[in-house]
C-alpha cells in the first residue's frame, strides 16, 4: 500500500485557500460534511513522487485559535484531537502576501502546537504591483519552518510546495512563542497541575469559550486546577495576542519592505463606486439584471434539447420494450419523465452558480455584503444577517447554519424564521418552466419579461424577508444590538479552474441530492396514478366507451387514460384537496404538485412531469414537460395555466415553507418544534393569502 | 412477463422507494458524533 500524508489546509478567510486546494488536488475532490455539523469538509487527494499520496483537506477558514463560531471550533477540534483520523501530519498555513502580519497570527498558534508547519505565502504575483519584496531566507529562520511563495494564478511555486509536504518530517517543531512568558504565575501553576501536557495545547483547551473538546478535557482533571474566571481568560487571550503581534512585527520588519510609492491603489477608486449609497445599489441592480437576462438567453438552446431528448427517449423505451407492460410504463412514464424534469434545469442552474462564483472569486460579493448591511440595520437585523440572507439564494440549510457566529439569540432567531423567504436554487426549477408557460416571450429595452419576471421573484422573496423581520423585530423585544466586521478582499480576475470546479460541484450536488428524492417520489407517484380501488379505476374502459360510444382509437385511449387517472389513488387525494385549492387557479393535478413539494421544492416540476406524462393526450412529437403543461385544459376546456393561475403559483412557491430538511435545521438551531412549526403555518399562511389575492385580481 | 410478475417487480421498487423517502426525511438511524464534539449546544 502507497503511504499516504494527511495535509490540512489552514488560513484567514480570502487568503486563496481553496485556489491552493484546487491546484494541489485538480479533480481529486469531494465535499462532505463533518460529521454531526453542517460545516462543509472539502476533501481532495494529491499526487507527490514516488508513488506517495497527500490527503489534502481544506479547512473553514479561521482568523486565529480564539474560535468564536462553529467554522473556527471545528478547525480547533482537529489540531488538538491526535487520534482524529484527519490529524495533520503537517499544516500548511495559507496567507495572503498583501497580508501577512495579520495570518501569521494564526501561523505562531498551530506551530506552537507542535505541528509541522509551512508557511504558505500565496498570491505572490502581486508583490510587484504593491511594491513588497521579502527575505524569505529570513522568514524561514525567524519563523523556524519552510516558506512556499506561491502563485495559483500563475500555477506557480506548486511543484516547490508539494516537494515541501513530501519532506515534512524535516521540519522543526520548535515553537514560535514561549508561552509561559504570556502570565508566568499563571502558566507555572499550569505546569505544576499537568506536568506530562503540553502547555500551549493546555492553554487552548482551557481558553476556548464554547463548543470545545469534551474528550480533552476528559482526560485532563480540571478539579486540582483553579481555573479563572472568563473575563480573566479574555485578558490572557489579549495578552497572548499582543505578544504575538510584538513577535511577527519583529519579524517582519527584517523580512519584508512595502515600497509604497510602488503600489497602485485602483482598489480604493473601485470600492468608492461599487459602495457609494445610490451608484452602489444602481450598479448591484444592473449587474443582477445582466445575469437573469444572460440565464435565460444562453440556456434556451440546451434546454429545448434536454427537453426534446427525454421526450424521445421514453417514446423510445415504449416503442423498443412494447412487452414490456406496466414495467416498460414504470420506466417511461416515471423515471424518465421525473428525472427529465430536474435534468432539464441543468444549464440554467449552472449559468446561476457561474456567475455567483465569478462574483465571490473576483472580491464583489463582498461589497454587496457591506452595500445591503446598511438597509439590514434599518430592519432590526444584525449586519451579520446578510451572510445567511445572501447564501439562502443558494440553499436555506447552510444559510441558517450560518447564523451561529451571530452572538445576539433574537436577531439570530429572526434571521433564521426569514431566511427561506430568499429564493433558493430548488425554487429555480418551479420558476422557470412557470413564466416560460405564462410569462410572453417580449423584451422591453432589450430585457426580456421573462428574465425581468424572474429577478422580481428574487427581489420579492428578499423584500419578504426584509418585511418579515422588521414584524418580528417589533414583537420580539431586545436591548442588545451586535456588530458586523467584514472582510474586504482585493479585487481580483477570477480563476477559471476555481470557478469552474465552483460550478462542477454546486451543479453535482443539486442535481444528485434532488435527483435522488425527485426519481423516489416519481416512482411513488407513477405508482399511485396508475392502480387505483373501486369499480371505476378497473372498469375504466367500459365506463368510457360506455359513455362516450362516438369516440375511437387514440382518441378512446386518450379518454381512458385521463379516466383513469382521476380515479387512480393520486387522483382521490388530488380530488380531495382541489376545493382548498380551487380558490388560487389550481386544479387537482397541481394539488399533486404541490404537497409532494412540501419535501422539496423541485419535486414539483418532476411530480407534474410524471402525472402529466401518465395522462398525456399530445402527439409524440408534443410530449416536452413544457408543451405538456401548456396542454393542460379544465373541463371546461380552458387552459390550467393562465397568466392569473400562473402568477398565484408563482407567489404561493415564493412565501410558501416546503422544504422538510430546512425545517429540520431550524428545529435543531432552535432546540425546539415551536419555531419550525411557526414558519411552516406562517409562510404558507402567508403564501396562500397572496397566492388567493393575485388570482383573484388577476382572473 | 406476466402482469403478476411486472406487479411484483413494480410493488418492489415502490417499497424500495418509500423506504428511502422515510429514511430521508422521517426516520433515520442517528450517526454517531465525534468524539471531540462538545455539549455547549454545538449542535452535535
Amino acid at each position: 500500500m502507497s503511504k499516504q500524508i494527511n495535509v490540512a489546509l489552514i488560513g484567514n478567510p480570502n487568503t486563496g485557500k481553496t485556489s491552493v486546494f484546487n491546484a494541489l488536488t485538480g479533480l481529486n475532490q469531494k465535499v462532505g460534511n463533518y460529521p454531526g455539523i453542517t460545516v462543509e469538509k472539502k476533501e481532495g487527494i494529491c499526487k507527490l513522487s514516488r508513488g506517495v499520496k497527500a490527503h489534502i483537506l481544506d479547512l473553514p477558514g479561521t482568523y486565529s485559535l480564539n474560535a468564536s463560531s462553529l467554522d473556527e471550533n471545528v478547525v480547533i477540534e482537529l489540531l488538538l484531537n491526535k487520534n482524529n483520523k484527519d490529524f495533520p501530519d503537517v499544516a500548511l498555513i495559507i496567507s495572503d502576501v498583501e497580508n501577512l502580519k495579520r495570518n501569521l497570527l494564526l501561523f505562531t498558534q498551530i506551530k506552537d502546537l507542535k505541528i509541522p508547519t509551512i508557511l504558505v505565502i500565496n498570491m505572490a504575483d502581486r508583490m510587484g504591483r504593491r511594491g513588497i519584496s521579502l527575505n524569505i531566507e529570513m522568514l524561514e529562520q525567524e519563523l523556524k519552518t519552510k516558506v512556499a511563495l506561491v502563485s495559483t494564478r500563475k500555477n506557480e511555486g506548486i511543484q516547490e510546495l508539494k516537494t515541501l509536504i513530501e519532506n515534512y518530517k524535516n521540519l522543526s517543531v520548535e515553537p514560535c512563542l514561549d508561552t509561559s512568558t504570556i502570565d508566568s504565575e499563571y502558566f507555572s501553576s499550569l505546569k505544576k497541575a499537568f506536568p506530562n501536557q503540553d502547555l500551549y495545547k493546555l492553554w487552548v483547551v482551557i481558553s476556548q469559550d464554547a463548543n470545545f473538546g469534551k474528550m480533552d478535557r476528559n482526560e485532563l482533571d480540571f478539579s486540582k486546577f483553579k481555573t479563572k474566571t472568563k473575563s480573566e481568560l479574555k485578558r490572557l487571550q489579549q495578552k497572548e495576542t499582543i505578544k504575538r503581534y510584538q513577535f511577527i512585527n519583529g519579524v517582519l520588519k527584517e523580512a519584508q519592505t512595502i515600497d509604497e510609492t510602488k503600489a497602485t491603489d485602483l482598489r480604493t477608486k473601485f470600492d468608492k463606486i461599487l459602495t457609494h449609497k445610490v451608484w452602489g445599489y444602481f450598479i448591484f441592480f444592473i449587474i443582477l439584471l445582466t445575469i437573469f437576462q444572460v440565464i435565460y438567453d444562453w440556456a434556451t438552446v440546451p434546454m429545448d434539447f434536454i427537453d426534446s431528448s427525454f421526450a424521445l427517449l421514453a417514446d423510445w423505451i415504449k416503442m423498443t420494450f412494447p412487452e414490456g407492460g406496466k414495467f416498460t410504463n414504470l420506466i417511461a412514464e416515471g423515471v424518465v419523465a421525473g428525472i427529465g424534469g430536474i435534468v432539464i434545469f441543468i444549464p440554467q442552474i449552472a449559468f446561476l452558480f457561474l456567475f455567483i462564483a465569478v462574483l465571490e472569486e473576483s472580491g464583489y460579493m463582498s461589497r454587496v455584503v457591506f452595500l445591503m448591511d446598511r438597509i439590514m440595520r434599518r430592519f432590526g437585523l444584525s449586519g451579520k444577517s446578510v451572510v445567511p440572507l445572501i447564501s439562502g439564494t443558494a440553499c436555506a440549510i447552510p444559510a441558517i447554519m450560518a447564523t451561529r457566529n451571530i452572538e445576539n439569540w433574537k436577531e439570530r432567531l429572526i434571521t433564521i424564521l426569514v431566511t427561506p423567504f430568499t429564493t433558493c436554487s430548488a425554487r429555480l426549477p418551479v420558476y422557470l418552466i412557470i413564466i416560460a408557460l405564462v410569462i410572453p416571450e417580449g423584451r422591453f429595452i432589450g430585457l426580456s419579461y421573462q428574465a425581468l419576471a424572474l429577478m422580481l421573484l428574487y427581489l420579492v422573496g428578499f423584500g419578504m424577508a426584509i418585511f418579515s423581520a422588521y414584524i418580528l423585530d417589533k414583537i420580539l423585544k431586545t436591548n442588545r444590538k451586535t456588530f458586523f466586521v467584514v472582510e474586504m478582499p482585493n479585487y481580483k480576475i477570477p480563476m477559471l479552474k476555481n470557478v469552474a470546479l465552483t460550478v462542477l460541484e454546486k451543479t453535482k450536488t443539486f442535481v444528485f441530492e434532488a435527483g435522488k428524492i425527485i426519481l423516489a417520489i416519481s416512482i411513488v407517484l407513477w405508482i399511485l396514478a396508475s392502480y387505483g380501488p373501486g369499480k371505476d379505476f378497473k372498469n375504466a374502459d367500459t365506463i368510457v366507451e360506455a359513455n362516450h360510444p362516438e369516440l375511437q382509437g387514440e382518441q378512446l385511449e386518450n379518454k381512458i387514460a385521463a379516466y383513469k387517472l382521476e380515479h387512480s389513488f393520486i387522483g382521490i387525494i388530488g380530488k380531495t384537496i382541489e376545493p382548498a385549492i380551487k380558490p388560487l387557479g389550481y386544479d387537482w393535478k397541481i394539488g399533486i404538485g404541490i404537497v409532494t413539494s412540501f419535501a422539496a421544492r423541485e419535486v414539483f416540476v418532476g411530480t407534474l412531469a410524471t402525472i402529466y406524462s401518465v395522462g398525456s393526450t399530445l402527439d409524440d412529437d408534443d410530449k416536452t414537460i413544457k408543451n405538456r403543461m401548456a396542454h393542460e385544459v379544465h373541463d371546461n376546456g380552458s387552459k390550467v395555466f393562465t397568466l392569473a393561475s400562473g402568477i398565484s403559483l408563482l407567489l404561493f412557491y415564493a412565501f410558501a415553507m416546503q422544504c422538510m430538511s430546512t425545517l429540520a435545521i431550524v428545529k435543531r438551531e432552535t432546540n425546539s418544534w415551536k419555531w419550525p412549526m411557526i414558519q411552516l403555518f406562517g409562510m404558507s399562511f402567508i403564501a396562500y393569502i397572496i397566492a388567493l389575492i393575485a388570482f383573484q385580481i388577476l382572473n | 412477463m406476466n402482469e403478476i410478475t411486472q406487479n411484483i417487480i413494480i410493488a418492489v421498487i415502490g417499497l424500495l422507494a418509500i423506504s428511502f423517502l422515510v429514511r430521508k426525511y422521517i426516520w433515520s438511524p442517528k450517526k454517531k458524533n465525534s468524539k471531540s464534539c462538545g455539549s455547549d449546544g454545538c449542535g452535535c
